[in-house]
């Protein structure tokens, strides 16, 4: 019984200390970390699929854009 | 004249405070944030942003409208109002996908201008009809070379990811969204992930790494922070990854979950033209005369009689449907026809309150209200009947909307009550039309009434001014 009570103090304990860990940490941190293991594929894939369209464009096969895209922005 | 009132959604940023006097709105700008603003001014960035209709119009005007409200401000701007305010929570789809390309648009050209944004709230879009709009001129920051892009997981959050569950999972994000005001966690969209959507790199990213890097940090013991800290993003990476996002984003379109109720109401309805005629001819008729700037179309389906009552003297109309199906045929229609009507998810039996810090950070729907005239169409026995709602307390939450309207009435013989009824036990015996009249005469002058379809159905304009 008393290991019980132990194991269910200990449970609640580390709980809480995740809770804080949770707490104190800034939320972003992951989108942070991420933008310094990806940005550069990213970008890299973000060229090929620029050519990509370019050349479905050339065949004929535009690429089909929603007309809520916000066309007016800086291309 | 007035004194400035505070907005108490107002107060995330230090370097700025809203205030309403007049129905004008004010912005007080305080200390650093005004130099800010005066870097962001002028390099040109911020009417060149106006023009082009993504940024609100602002200009500044003397500290003395703000005068007696306590502030000292460094500088003073008025913004043109946005005719509604309206919550991401209310946004179907295609506001939503909307909102979030006008917000990489708008970070596109800061960072092309030399700026950048500070955050990425998805309340810091209003729509003007279907024009989505930024609204906070503080938001701009010189950019720093390298700095990465502090706004990303709030993108996720706020715009992303609710476009994902509903493109991807066929649900609508209104109710998780209204009940987490910051959007949806990129941790939980990553739980429901299934394996396969990993073989997009977008995915991969955007989701399910961002969301196990977060959890790593969460036990590593700050190694992350220390690595956080260092991170440094290339500008021409940085717009790429704007563009990249805006690239997937323009292509989501939510998952064919199947024909919703009230998707081919207008098409499919249960009147005959005769009737629909007579019920465009009472809205026409009615907006003629009371030319209202703002009109509430409760229960909006496809918007059949807000774009009536747009071109018989109605200048702007909000619409609320519930049906999602009906709110992006809506959206289609105001697109088409370039109406100034804004239809909005609103369930009437439970309507926006207010909520967040301290309940006023996001007002109730009904505080937002602005309407001089409303339309309740095929509207009250949804709730009266299909919500258990008294049908007194039905008629007064309309009437309460606005000074004037029309509202129809449904007997209990119509085919659509019957079919509410189809499977329960008829619990109403007053919901009659003796009931209805008795309840809207008490509250308001009936102007006119028609019977408008061989069921029975009864159109009402009150007027209680």
């Amino acid at each position: 019984m008393k290991t019980i009570k132990i194991a269910a103090c200990s449970a609640a304990i580390l709980a809480c200390l995740e809770t804080n860990a949770h707490a104190y940490l800034d939320p972003g941190t992951g989108s942070i970390i991420l933008q310094a293991v990806v940005a550069s594929v990213a970008s890299s894939i973000f060229v090929v699929k620029m050519y990509w369209y370019k050349l479905k464009g050339v065949f004929g096969l535009g690429h089909n854009q929603s007309d809520d895209d916000g066309a007016d922005a800086a291309q | 004249m007035s004194i400035a009132v505070a907005d108490a959604g107002s107060f995330r940023d230090p370097g700025g405070q809203i205030y309403a006097r007049g129905g004008e709105i004010y912005r007080a700008v305080m200390g650093k944030a005004a130099g800010e603003f005066a870097a962001f001014r002028e390099s040109g960035l911020l009417d060149r942003l106006i023009q082009k209709g993504t940024l609100v119009s602002t200009r500044e005007v003397n500290a003395t409208v703000l005068a007696k409200t306590g502030v000292d401000p460094s500088l003073v701007l008025h913004h043109q109002r946005v005719p509604f305010i309206s919550y991401p929570y209310e946004w179907s789809f295609s506001l939503l996908k909307a909102a979030a390309l006008l917000h990489l648009n708008v970070q596109i050209d800061a960072l092309r201008g030399g700026f950048s944004l500070s955050d990425s709230t998805a309340y810091n879009v209003q729509f003007n009809g279907l024009k989505p709009v930024f609204i906070d001129v503080l938001s701009f920051r010189k950019y720093v070379e390298g700095e990465i892009w502090v706004g990303h997981r709030q993108f996720c959050e706020q715009f992303l990811n609710p476009l994902l569950l509903r493109a991807f999972f066929g649900i609508p994000h209104n109710a998780w969204f209204r009940g987490s005001l910051e959007g949806i966690e990129t941790a939980m969209l990553a739980r429901m992930m299934p394996w396969w959507r990993n073989l997009s790199f977008n995915v991969l990213s955007h989701v399910t790494l961002q969301a196990r890097l977060q959890s790593t940090a969460i036990a590593d013991n700050g190694k992350s922070v220390a690595k956080a800290k260092t991170v440094k993003l290339p500008k021409l990476n940085y717009e790429r990854l704007l563009l990249s996002l805006r690239d997937w984003i323009s292509g989501l379109q939510p998952r064919d979950t199947g024909q919703t109720v009230w998707q081919h109401y207008a098409e499919n309805t249960t009147y005959d033209s005769a009737e629909q005629k007579a019920k465009k001819r009472f809205v026409a008729a009615f907006c003629e005369k009371v030319k209202p700037a703002q009109l509430w179309d409760i229960g909006c389906n496809t918007g059949d009689y807000s774009e009536v009552a747009l071109s018989s003297g109605a200048k702007q109309v909000i619409g609320f449907d519930f049906d999602q199906g009906a709110l992006e045929r809506a959206y289609a229609r105001a697109k088409a026809k370039s109406l100034n009507f804004l239809p909005l998810f609103q369930d009437g039996a439970n309507p926006s309150p207010d909520q967040g810090w301290a309940n006023a950070e996001r007002k109730s729907v009904l505080s937002r209200g602005g309407a001089q005239a409303v339309v309740a169409l095929a509207f009250e026995h949804h709730l009266a009947i299909g919500r258990n709602i008294p049908l007194p307390g039905v008629v007064d939450a309309l009437v309460k909307l606005a000074p004037a309207g029309v509202i129809e009435f449904v007997q209990k013989q119509d085919p659509t009550v019957q079919q509410l009824l189809a499977l329960r036990e008829d619990i109403f015996p007053d919901y009659t039309i003796a009931a209805f009249e008795a309840a809207l005469k008490s509250r308001a002058r009936i102007v006119r009434q028609e019977t408008v379809s061989v069921s029975g159905r009864i159109l009402y304009w009150f007027d209680r001014t």
